[in-house]
């Protein structure tokens, strides 16, 4: 059974006609609307998370958190059992991080381009025709925003096409945004503050961002909250 | 009236020692331990009944396992010879039965239907058995019972032959200690618990009261404990590979008229995997070129794969930039065989692809950046900071020890994005701390910073490491972390807080 066709009988099975739930909520059968980040104020804000089906961004600067929302995503995913795919196109990404932060690195597929723009886009667009995957996240990690000008666009609209018919949440991540109006929604993140722990020799303790929407179908942008993130000692 | 069932089961213990002396027999006898992992942290996997007696045991370090026992002869795992050590195992018992099943590499089943006419009694299929093993020089254990499971058991019960007579499997299992099932920890710790320690008390529990208790995972273990087969018969068969090969009346000189000739050896290729319900683990191609010579290359697939398109992105991926000195005039593809995972998915976890599916979206994604670059990320048993590999994704449900640890693990934790390699920088101190930071593409003043956080390790091999490490909020707004190397003085961005 393809996971496209398993995916229809599940649907099927928790909307029975009589009435009768035949699928205990939480066991993920169901279609969800949202792939969540795991973190409390920005799933407020994305209405639930990263919506599935459509592509959307999170961008920002060094130290803004994209890094920390990115692996939240992922471990929400793998944590209920499904399978994540990260497509790193600068090889930057920290597995100690991301086992910290609760992604269970068994069920991520870690795809390394070596700096592949169009590369990049076309892993995520195999694996998201591949099928099975709960979240997509492609990566740009430090190419910086000259650099994302180059990502090709046509790859992206192919992308985009791609992912409409799938259960998947497709999340790019960069200095700025690619995809344009491709993109359902975005998420722009400003630089955190770091705060450090006072006297003694000092010690990082937490980065505090601001997280707005930039661009929303479902809802007006402009809304913002913050988000802090504690480091682990 | 249809004969009961009769499994005899070949278990070869110690295999891993058995293997190695299969090859060099003057091991046999011998306090042998064989070891497995990198040099700093080789440890014993296996070890023969004479080391054993003498005190060593798997798990042990090299030279905790060589202190308790001085003449102790240390080899290295060989997988090679374990793999043909399977092989002769089959070999061995294809004289007796056309039926097999590999259960494990150490463990072969044989279906002994119809056999009584042509050999005689269990016991005298069960020395005929024995002395084929002994024959390819392996010693193993045979069991033989009306089940497979309770052959397993009667085979590692003890040497030689064992025959457990037909209808005698409950008082055979009966005594023997739930261990030799292999529960897994939290069930063994429940039943323990209950003061339930052979297989005849978990035999007698109420099925109903233990699927309420311990779930699907206890009911098949007291399947399990009656006796009874929890899997069908997989028949083996004897590896022949697929090849399929042309010689050509015009001589290739280009890729693109390679790959035209390549797509229709692959289509026939698939078709006779396909009719063998397999796919293909590696595929080798030889090329016979104008003058007689021949060119040959392997390509190795990250899972078994049969869609010929992926097949061919993969083989053009790997001819591409190829120089060949001659023209070619003749191809031969061949396909090494390997059983296609099955297709059959859990409907109570989250979606998932196949493993058939997810076997050809990793050979397109090895075909697009390289089967080294796609995989799981795997951390190194080590504090070094670079200690980071990939191992084949399979998706596999994590091991109980990894799902608890995720159940602490906290989403709002800050991560950390690596510079690859690392930014080589030059640094300023004052008062033994950072003060301005230069490397490619950023240049800063040190507004916050913490540290030191010394680490150190791996100091009795080549590969010594020391260093220190600082987190600094750069005058850009950046939190990095900055590593001084204490052994060059040379100072690295290794990443940033992000």
């Amino acid at each position: 059974m393809t996971a496209a066709s398993r995916l229809e009988l599940a649907g099927l099975l928790a909307r029975s006609p009589s009435g009768l739930c035949l699928v205990r909520p939480g066991l993920g059968l169901a279609r969800r609307e949202h792939a969540a980040t795991g973190i409390g104020p920005l799933d407020t804000l994305l209405g639930g998370g990263f919506p599935r089906g459509r592509i959307s961004e999170v961008v920002g600067p060094r130290s803004s958190g994209r890094t920390s929302v990115l692996l939240g995503s992922l471990g929400r995913a793998t944590a209920r059992g499904a399978l994540a795919a990260l497509v790193d196109a600068t090889d930057g990404f920290d597995p100690a991080s991301a086992e910290a932060r609760g992604v269970d690195l068994d069920r991520l597929l870690w795809v390394r381009c070596g700096g592949g723009l169009g590369t990049a886009v076309q892993a995520a667009d195999v694996i998201v025709r591949g099928g099975g995957f709960d979240v997509v996240v492609v990566d740009w990690g430090e190419l910086p925003p000259q650099a994302l000008v180059r990502v090709p666009t046509a790859a992206v609209v192919r992308l985009q096409r791609a992912v409409e018919a799938t259960p998947t949440a497709v999340v790019l991540s960069g200095a700025r945004r690619v995809a344009g109006s491709l993109a359902t929604l975005a998420v722009a993140l400003a630089l955190g503050r770091a705060r450090w722990a006072p006297g003694g020799p000092g010690l990082l303790v937490r980065l505090e961002a601001e997280a707005r929407l930039a661009r929303s179908r479902e809802r007006a942008p402009g809304a913002a909250v913050r988000v802090s993130w504690r480091v682990l000692g | 009236m249809t004969p009961a069932p009769r499994f005899a089961c070949l278990r070869v213990p110690h295999f891993a020692v058995a293997a190695l002396a299969r090859g060099d027999p003057a091991l046999r006898g011998r306090r042998v331990a064989v070891l497995e992992g990198p040099p700093a942290t080789r440890a014993v996997v296996e070890v023969s009944p004479e080391a054993w007696a003498a005190g060593a045991r798997p798990g042990m370090g090299a030279s905790e396992a060589l202190a308790r026992v001085p003449d102790l002869v240390c080899r290295d795992r060989d997988s090679g010879a374990e793999r043909s050590a399977t092989g002769a195992l089959l070999d061995a018992a294809l004289g007796t039965s056309p039926r097999l099943m590999a259960a494990a590499a150490d463990c072969v089943l044989v279906d002994l239907a119809g056999l009584t006419g042509l050999f005689g009694d269990d016991g005298r299929v069960g020395e005929r058995l024995a002395t084929a093993t002994a024959g390819v020089g392996l010693p193993a254990h045979v069991g033989i019972a009306g089940s497979r499971t309770v052959a397993v058991l009667a085979a590692r019960a003890a040497p030689g032959v064992t025959v457990v007579p037909p209808g005698g499997e409950p008082a055979f299992l009966a005594p023997l200690p739930l261990a030799c099932l292999d529960p897994a920890p939290d069930l063994a710790e429940a039943l323990e618990r209950w003061g339930i320690r052979t297989l005849g008390e978990l035999a007698a529990l109420p099925t109903a009261g233990l699927s309420a208790r311990l779930g699907a995972g206890g009911v098949r273990l007291q399947s399990r404990a009656r006796g009874e087969d929890d899997r069908p018969f997989e028949a083996w068969a004897p590896p022949e590979p697929c090849v399929e090969a042309i010689t050509l009346d015009w001589e290739v000189t280009a890729l693109e008229g390679l790959v035209f000739v390549l797509r229709g050896l692959l289509e026939r290729l698939s078709a006779r995997l396909l009719a063998r319900e397999c796919g293909a683990a590696a595929l080798v191609l030889t090329a016979g070129l104008a003058g007689g010579a021949s060119h040959r290359c392997q390509l190795p697939l990250v899972a078994p794969l049969r869609e010929p398109r992926t097949l061919l992105a993969l083989l053009r991926a790997e001819l591409e930039g190829l120089q060949l000195a001659a023209p070619i005039i003749a191809l031969a593809l061949e396909a090494e065989p390997a059983p296609l995972p099955p297709l059959q998915a859990d409907l109570l976890a989250p979606p998932r692809p196949s493993p058939r599916e997810l076997g050809e979206t990793l050979g397109r994604l090895a075909a697009l950046v390289g089967p080294d670059r796609v995989g799981t990320p795997a951390l190194g048993d080590t504090h070094r900071p670079d200690a980071i590999g990939l191992t084949a994704f399979t998706g596999a449900v994590a091991r109980q020890a990894a799902v608890a640890a995720l159940a602490f693990a906290d989403a709002a934790t800050l991560a950390c994005r690596r510079f690859v390699p690392p930014l080589p920088a030059t640094v300023t101190t004052r008062d033994d701390q950072p003060d301005s930071v230069e490397a490619a593409g950023l240049r800063g003043r040190v507004v916050a910073c913490a540290g030191p956080w010394r680490t150190a390790g791996e100091w009795w091999t080549e590969t010594a490491w020391s260093r220190e490490e600082w987190d600094v909020a750069l005058s850009d707004g950046a939190v990095y972390r900055l590593a001084l190397d204490r052994a060059t003085g040379a100072w690295t961005l290794d990443a940033v807080y992000d």
